[in-house]
């Protein structure tokens, strides 16, 4: 690593990601809606619990992992090149 | 309007007193995070602010979700099941919510301990993997009509459960012997927290009204909102009272052939 390239770290700034603020806020959302939908997604469709449920669980993890990616990516290292 | 359910807002009674308490406790757990990470900068320790929020907050919608009916059902098991099954015609109250929040709620644990232990991105990803199969059989084993499915889908939880704590204990153990002393006690206290009250799930199924139906639906959701404050809020508190999270010691300091280059 040359010297410039140190300067360059050093100078380095986190910036937030918009995509994940995004990202955060609608997993979240989906995450916490998900637990109070099933009632009217088996009144809407005409759905049985089952039918209705294993889908959304799945929705429920989906949401998990949306967050997880979200976080993890919040911040991007920006340096001045 | 509301499916119906032991607690209203008018009047809670039954269960509903325990899922109202649970909704509050996790609220001024999310409220209490909200404000110790108020201000906060440094982009590392915000990730563990924003991951131990969410845990409370996403488990008050659930006990909501349960208190106002939206996240419970009924699952006919036939009277012969246990004694609370018997006196209810033979269907039991589950609530799913629980569930969903376990869901979503275990995993944003185990990437905070993760990531205050050091570990890599692929035991991360490899332990949420083995918890999400635990909480799904759980579901398997509370959702199934006959007993015999019921236990077995009990027993491939636990089992699944047994050794997502053994590689918990084992390789982010490993990975949190690299840390200074305070975040290595905290890891400690914190891995030593879910290794009791995750042990804690599967016996309060078993003797609950989804199990054998030792205790009945009132103390079986006391018990489990007192888990889940325990393991969700008191998780937080550990985690963000530690000067390797909220300190200005995690901060490297120079070597002193650093400092004398200075």
């Amino acid at each position: 690593m040359s010297r410039n390239d140190d300067d360059n770290d050093d100078l380095a700034v986190y910036e937030l990601n918009t995509r994940s603020v995004v990202g955060l806020v609608v997993s979240v959302a989906v995450g916490v809606v998900g637990l109070f939908a099933l009632p009217a997604l088996q009144r809407g469709f005409g759905l049985s619990f089952q039918e209705a449920f294993w889908p959304l669980l799945a929705v429920e993890f989906l949401a998990f992992v949306g967050v997880a990616v979200s976080v993890l990516r919040l911040h991007e290292k920006r340096s001045f090149d | 309007m509301f499916p119906t359910q032991a607690g209203t807002l008018g009047g809670v009674e039954g269960e509903g007193v325990w899922l109202a308490l649970g909704t509050v406790l996790m609220l001024i757990g999310m409220v209490v995070f909200i404000a110790k990470g108020w201000g906060v900068d440094d982009p590392q320790k915000k990730e563990f602010y924003i991951i131990t929020i969410l845990i409370p907050g996403i488990a008050a919608a659930s006990y909501l979700s349960m208190f106002f009916g939206f996240g419970l059902t009924e699952v006919p098991v036939g009277e012969a099941y246990n004694t609370y099954a018997a006196e209810n015609g033979g269907t039991l109250e589950v609530y799913w919510a629980r569930y969903a929040d376990w869901l979503f709620t275990t995993p944003l644990l185990l990437l905070d301990i993760g990531l205050l232990a050091g570990a890599s991105n692929r035991d991360i990803g490899a332990l949420v993997g083995l918890d999400a199969f635990m909480i799904v059989t759980g579901l398997g084993a509370t959702l199934m009509r006959s007993g015999v499915a019921r236990y077995a889908f009990w027993t491939i939880s636990t089992i699944a459960m047994v050794l997502l704590l053994y590689f918990l204990f084992a390789v982010f153990s490993e990975a949190a012997s690299d840390l200074n002393e305070d975040a290595k006690g905290t890891f400690n206290v914190l891995r030593n927290l879910i290794l009791v009250t995750w042990t804690l799930y599967p016996i309060l199924w078993l003797i609950g009204t989804e199990g054998a139906g030792v205790v009945g639906l009132y103390v079986e959701t006391l018990l489990f909102m007192v888990l889940d404050v325990t393991a969700k809020v008191g998780f937080g508190f550990i985690l963000l009272s530690s000067r390797s999270i909220v300190g200005d010691d995690s901060v490297p300091t120079p070597s002193e052939e650093e400092a004398a280059a200075d």
